[in-house]
């Protein structure tokens, strides 16, 4: 890997559980795609796994209920449930097992209607990653490196569950008919190779190898992790290696487990809380917990004067107290707000091209992103921008590069957006065109044809006028010689 | 004497050269009117005083309009056309328009009288319903030309500005 920096990781605690959130307030879409239709009604009472949102379509994840309760209300983008039984003793709602034999489709079918997305932070649906690598053998990658120094949720799940963690892989390679596994970790941790090789063994699985590289922030990226198995390098939103690579998180894979041994949605997730006295805990908490109940089990003090983000210390986002636990929520922090830092103009010293993993160039999409510069952006490559804040760390100026590439990144979005909308505007006016000539043209000719019609009936009905004419005057010639004709005694002979 | 022979010769060259060259490289009309066009925002609004996006891009190719009459496109879209025609940015023509957010229409639908004006209207097709009976908006087809409401008897159009919806993280730069 390019750049990066060596950061300082915490070690990880226990998995601790959270006193019963009175309510719950699950958002329908958690996860990239749309939202799955919602099922249930206000006023129904649901129990703890049961799905409040289904749909057969892939993208469209559902969600369930964490905890038994009643929906008391349901918005555009939320389910609240008001809660009546506790964390400690949840009856997961009884779903069908997974049919036997297992067949691909049946596991992508199982993940699917459990609810599983990607638990390392980025939510793509696990069915549809799954379905995407169908008719390949690829390599499976297990990401058991944190992706932030401040997370340890993943090495507090391995401490503890480690066995079920790696059923999960099992279950995985299976599911995926992957030919060969990797396991990724980072060096320095209590869960080292040679812990993760009796895992291995542990589980029986065949064709794994347990791959560690040093502690450098981001390794553990999607991106960094796999340019460094492939060898080849990996670009952002194209993973086109050879052979094809399907990653997971081993929280994925512990949540893949949990839904065929016991049969289990997605209805809780570990995440790394780390207070205002940057004391991290790890808690297993039921998705759609409000982040109020979590500040107040934490004892946490006035919460006004809090910052909350999402994330560790580095990809961190800024959230709200109004927010709740998702499962994209790998880590939340509640920090003491910090006094604005004093920014400085760009020196250019190039520390930041030396420290980011994408080997972009930090200093040049800076200039060009205020200058609002887009296609200057685009060929300077910056959707491939991780976000990852090593430009923003090592600046000697202080300046919120992540920030401003986020925003310029948006920008892009809706010009792009607008430039599609546009032409399928484009499209329709021209097709409206084409239809009021045509049907112009389609009049035209109609009323050319009636004109040509009466036109004709005139003109043959004139024919038939002189016609007739014509006719009573041979006809009263005619008559004339008839008269004439008896005065000839021979034909008056000729008729007695 | 032979030095003016040669310089009347290469003037004669030069000047037929460069005479077949203006008609061989001839700058291509049609092209030059659909890269404006694609500059233009495709509201079909008519504000410009054409009939369409494509007849104002024509008359900006042939020198009959001027790039400040595009409200839709405001200030940014005065500046992509003063970019490819290299002419000076000026000022949007307050006589077309003032430039304003994106608004779409939206029919109050138990006050429509399904009378279909607002159908005739549309450049772009972008609302259904059939004589006496309701009519709606396409939300997605609609590009906020406002040109349905005009034509309709009872008002019953409004004009809303849609929300945010890219779901994306605004980075926030103090």
């Amino acid at each position: 890997m390019h750049g990066g920096l060596k950061l300082q990781h915490r070690p990880a605690s226990d998995i601790e559980t959270l006193p019963t959130p009175p309510t719950l307030r699950i958002p329908i879409q958690q996860h990239q795609g749309p939202a799955a239709p919602v099922i249930v009604t206000v006023g129904e009472s649901v129990v703890c796994g049961q799905p409040l949102s289904m749909s057969t379509d892939l993208r469209q994840v559902p969600v369930h209920a964490s905890l038994g309760g009643t929906v008391t209300d349901i918005s555009r983008t939320d389910i609240t449930i008001t809660t009546n039984d506790s964390c400690a003793t949840w009856q997961p709602w009884q779903a069908s097992p997974l049919p036997n034999p297992h067949t691909q489709q049946s596991y992508i079918n199982h993940f699917h209607q459990r609810g599983l997305v990607g638990l390392g932070g980025a939510c793509f649906p696990v069915a549809a990653k799954i379905d995407a690598h169908k008719n390949t053998t690829p390599t499976l990658v297990i990401n058991a490196a944190e992706c932030d120094p401040d997370i340890c949720c993943d090495e507090a799940l391995l401490q503890q569950c480690g066995a079920a963690v790696f059923d999960g892989v099992a279950i995985a390679m299976q599911a995926t008919a992957a030919s060969r596994c990797v396991v990724f970790i980072e060096q320095g941790k209590k869960t080292d190779t040679a812990a993760m090789q009796k895992l291995v063994s542990d589980a029986g699985l065949h064709n794994t190898d347990v791959v560690a590289v040093p502690a450098i922030y981001p390794s553990g990226a999607e991106t960094q992790m796999l340019s460094h198995v492939s060898g080849q390098r990996v670009a952002r939103n194209s993973y086109n290696t050879s052979p094809p690579m399907i990653s997971f998180n081993i929280g994925t894979c512990y949540a893949m487990s949990q839904s065929i041994a016991a049969g289990q949605p997605l209805v809780a997730r570990i995440t790394t809380v780390i207070d205002h006295n940057s004391r991290a805990r790890n808690f297993s908490i039921p998705i759609g917990t409000p982040l109020s109940h979590l500040a107040a089990s934490l004892g946490l003090p006035d919460t006004t004067a809090l910052e909350i983000f999402s994330g560790g210390r580095m990809m961190r986002r800024e959230i709200t107290l109004n927010s709740v636990v998702t499962k994209s929520h790998n880590c939340i922090e509640f920090t003491v707000a910090q006094p604005p830092v004093s920014v400085r103009e760009c020196i250019r010293c190039g520390l930041c091209a030396d420290a980011c993993p994408e080997k972009l160039q930090p200093q040049q999409l800076y200039i060009n992103a205020k200058a609002h510069n887009e296609s200057a952006l685009v060929a300077l490559n910056l959707n491939s921008c991780i976000e990852c804040r090593c430009c923003d760390h090592v600046c000697p100026s202080k300046l919120p590069l992540t920030a401003l590439y986020q925003q310029a990144k948006t920008d892009l979005a809706v010009k792009h957006r607008s430039k599609l909308d546009a032409d399928i505007a484009k499209q329709r006016f021209d097709k409206r065109a084409l239809r009021l000539q045509r049907l112009e043209a389609q009049k035209a000719d109609r009323l050319a044809a009636k004109k040509d019609t009466l036109s004709n009936k005139k003109s043959t009905s004139t024919l038939n006028k002189k016609q007739l004419i014509e006719q009573a005057l041979q006809r009263a010639q005619a008559k004339k010689q008839h008269i004439a004709a008896p005065a000839s005694p021979t034909n008056r002979e000729a008729d007695q | 004497m032979t030095g003016i022979i040669l310089l009347t010769l290469l003037a004669a060259a030069t000047g037929a050269l460069l005479g077949y060259a203006a008609s061989w490289f001839e700058a291509d009309a049609d092209s030059l009117v659909n890269r404006i066009d694609a500059i233009l925002p495709q509201t079909q609004c008519a504000q410009c005083g054409y009939p369409g996006c494509r007849p104002y891009a024509e008359a900006i190719a042939n020198s009959q309009a001027g790039i400040d009459q595009c409200p839709p496109g405001g200030a940014d879209g005065v500046a992509a056309l003063a970019n490819l025609l290299g002419r000076d940015v000026i000022p949007l023509n307050p006589h077309y328009g003032e430039e304003k957010p994106v608004a779409l229409a939206f029919i109050r639908e138990p006050e429509c009288i399904g009378c279909t004006l607002c159908i005739k209207a549309c450049p772009v097709d972008a609302i259904v319903g059939a004589a006496k009976l309701m009519h709606t908006v396409i939300a997605d087809h609609c590009t906020g030309c406002e040109l349905c409401l005009p034509p309709c008897p009872v008002d019953c159009i409004d004009l809303i500005v849609p929300q945010n919806t890219i779901s994306h993280y605004h980075g926030q730069i103090s």
